[in-house]
């Protein structure tokens, strides 16, 4: 026994040296970094973007300073607010090898001051562009949002990356598609509520040609819709352009609980992406484009948020938004299973067990700012 | 001063720090977010690898202890701090004490205050550590062999009654020098012929009424630079109730991160005044080092390696000769799923010098909140 453990200690010594010029090479050389992790009380950094230069300028500091001693998490996702920080920082600041001088620790307590007061507007003040998402999303999946990253989640990326982790209960790959723009990896049986989705960005998604609709609407407020809308266009592409640029003018977008039917959504001139999707549905058909509605997430700014989008077959299924105006949709639209009929009407959350708890983080390359929400 | 009014000045300073504490949940500090709790859950458990006579060994495999701290900012310039863990002396308030911040340079700790002996007493809560266990100079009781080696060089955490006078000065903004003198109560014995301290009883109730009326004192300065730091401390007191018997302790540290690794070393000695035969007094010397290394390996890993030792040197006691020692090599890794778990593995190597070598297996996980 005693040999197993005398190789045992020299094994794991060669192991430590080993690594520890590993590390040197990685030029860890003082005791100044900054300790971040990605699973703590909340988000591990501050995304300072939208803040005076002078306070920008200060998070260096404050993100040194802090992480000396504890994670940076804790002061970060600390309730206290405004003056409430002085006495902290001051208590801080007067221990042994604190590292923060009294110049620092007033630098650091302007920071934080201003920081918790900053952060506290934005998340009480709700942006009314951002409402109907919220509004929406909680209608399908019982959450307002799904916080995923602590920077706005990039929509122009050639490839995202998403963890995402559901109740023990939720089986993520009858929750998900999985095709072309859109991987399920790193999924098991065993773990079904964990696993990573790999977004793509393509010109048109996986199915079968769908038979062409039926050129009559059984609303001829609709038919008269698209034919405003389209007018003499052949293209099919130009069409889809056409009704967008329409939808734009002609509806408000406003938050309306429940999802109405096309022809209602005509007469009320107002809907959030559940009426737009409908209706543009219904006038897309109405020109013989075969078109069907879609549920799944899509991000905005730093959240994701349940959503309605539709797909218009040209070749191929091309998503398109017509309540973000987007044409093709971008790759933050994750596709949930669905039918081959309009998902809207199928949707039913109660065959997700906990959707509402569903945790998802964005992978952001090149920073290590990558932060758990849910 | 008489014995009696000392004790009664010492213990009423201790009740006035528990009375802030409860006036701090009122008013102006009701304030939620005025408070902070923490606290840690720590399962240490041991495994001898090589037992030649299991008696002597003695301790239990399995130790778990239980930290529960809450501090509220009075104001800007008071903080009261209270702490009770629970672990082998059962539930004991380790900490209660009020904060006061007058000035940069003079601050005060008053109530049952962490004494500021060396660099380990900042992290002689588990959660705040690295090793499932505590340098030998600073050992408590749960140790190899405890019944021959039990306590160490100064056993932490020393918390006492009394009040400390801290501040610091900064030269360039770079450079602190931090400094503390402290007056407590001071460690105690129940004999009037005292071979070491009666510890326990320093953690039970006992502990809130001074043997004597000889407060014990203590200084330390430090001096810190990014993460180089070095520092001193020195106490002295009488530990017996006649206040005949006194000790005196000092120790150096140094830490340092070279490359990402964590470095540090202290070394700690105390003379202790005890009972020698027919009435007369003895010097026994208890001295004590470590030399740890950290290393982290990515956000979820750290290596961990530490030397340590422990000389008892003194009156021949029981199976010990007049110069006893242990030297331990540790070596272990800590697993960090989430920031606030923590699994912690280790290997031990004892050398004693009057008993034969133990290998020593530790496992354990420190779960913070």
């Amino acid at each position: 026994m005693r040999r197993v453990v005398n190789s045992l200690i020299l094994l794991a010594a060669g192991a430590l040296l080993a690594v520890s010029t590993v590390e040197t090479a990685w030029g860890q050389d003082d005791g100044d970094e900054v300790k971040m992790f990605d699973t703590d009380l909340g988000p591990a950094s501050i995304d300072v973007s939208g803040y005076p230069p002078e306070f920008q300028s200060l998070y260096p500091l404050f993100a040194r300073k802090c992480s000396k001693c504890h994670t940076l998490a804790r002061p970060i996702n600390s309730s206290k607010l405004g003056d409430e920080w002085l006495a902290y920082v001051s208590r801080m600041s007067r221990k042994p090898g604190s590292g923060i001088s009294p110049r620092d620790a007033e630098r650091v307590f302007e920071f934080l001051a201003y920081d918790s007061q900053a952060r506290q507007r934005s998340a009480t003040a709700v942006d009314p562009e951002l409402l109907p998402f919220l509004e929406v999303s909680r209608e399908l999946s019982g959450a307002r949002r799904f916080p995923a990253a602590n920077k706005n989640i990039p929509t122009e990326a050639e490839e995202l990356r998403l963890r995402v982790r559901g109740d023990r209960r939720l089986n993520l790959n009858t929750l998900f598609e999985s095709g072309s723009g859109q991987k399920l990896v790193r999924w098991s049986q065993r773990d079904p509520g964990r696993g990573e989705l790999v977004l793509t960005s393509v010109d048109t998604r996986d199915g079968d040609a769908p038979d062409p609709p039926a050129r009559s609407p059984a609303d001829s407020a609709v038919r008269l819709a698209a034919s405003e809308a389209i007018g003499t266009e052949s293209d099919t592409e130009e069409q889809v352009e056409l009704i967008l640029d329409w939808l734009d003018e002609e509806i408000e977008r406003t938050y309306q609980p429940g999802s109405a039917t096309a022809a209602g959504v005509l007469e009320i001139r107002e809907g959030d992406a559940t009426e737009f999707t409908r209706l543009f549905c219904e006038m897309a058909r109405s020109a013989g484009l075969p078109a069907r509605s879609r549920i799944g997430l899509v991000a905005r700014r730093t959240s994701f948020h349940f959503h309605a989008w539709a797909e218009v077959w040209l070749d191929g299924w091309v998503p398109i938004d017509p309540y973000l105006g987007q044409f093709p949709a971008d790759i933050t639209h994750v596709h949930l299973k669905a039918a081959d009929g309009d998902a809207i009407d199928e949707w039913n959350p109660d065959r997700y067990p906990a959707l509402d708890r569903l945790k998802i983080e964005a992978i952001i390359e090149d920073t290590s700012d990558t932060v758990e929400g849910g | 001063m008489t014995l009696k009014s000392v004790t009664r000045w010492r213990t009423g300073l201790f009740f006035a720090a528990a009375v802030c504490l409860v006036l701090g949940a009122t008013a102006e500090t009701a304030s939620a977010d005025r408070w902070d709790w923490s606290g840690s859950l720590t399962l240490d458990y041991k495994k001898l690898l090589k037992v030649d006579d299991p008696e002597a060994f003695g301790n239990p495999g399995a130790v778990v202890e239980w930290a529960q701290k809450v501090t509220v900012d009075a104001s800007n310039e008071v903080t009261l701090n209270a702490k009770v863990c629970s672990s082998c002396h059962g539930l004991t308030i380790d900490q209660a004490y009020a904060e006061i911040r007058p000035h940069r340079l003079l601050n005060v700790e008053v109530g049952r205050i962490n004494v500021p002996f060396g660099d380990f007493y900042l992290r002689h809560d588990p959660a705040n550590g690295t090793f499932l266990s505590k340098p030998l100079p600073y050992a408590m009781g749960h140790m190899v062999r405890e019944t021959q080696f039990n306590l160490s060089v100064i056993p932490m955490p020393y918390v006492d009654n009394g009040a400390s006078f801290f501040g610091d000065v900064w030269i360039k903004d770079t450079n602190q020098i931090w400094y503390a003198v402290y007056f407590v109560n001071g460690f105690r014995s129940g004999s009037s012929a005292p071979k070491e301290f009666a510890f326990k009883e320093q953690t039970s109730t006992e502990g809130f009424n001074d043997n004597n009326n000889d407060l014990a004192t203590g200084a330390r300065m430090s001096f810190a630079r990014g993460s180089f730091s070095l520092g001193g401390s020195y106490l002295r007191g009488a530990y017996d109730s006649a206040s005949r018997f006194d000790f005196h302790a000092w120790g150096v540290d140094a830490a340092v991160t070279v490359m990402g690794v964590r470095l540090r070393s202290e070394y700690l000695q105390r003379r202790t005044d005890v009972a020698g035969a027919n009435g007369g007094r003895m010097d026994m010397w208890k001295k004590g080092f470590y030399a740890q290394a950290e290393l982290p390996l990515g956000a979820r890993f750290m290596g961990v390696a530490r030397l340590d030792g422990l000389l008892r040197e003194g009156p021949a006691v029981g199976v010990l000769d007049e110069s006893s020692g242990i030297v331990r090599a540790t070596l272990g890794l800590n697993i960090m799923p989430t920031v606030d778990v923590g699994i912690r593995t280790a290997v031990e190597h004892w050398r004693f010098t009057d008993f034969t070598d133990v290998n020593v297996l530790r496992l354990g996980t420190v779960i913070t909140y």
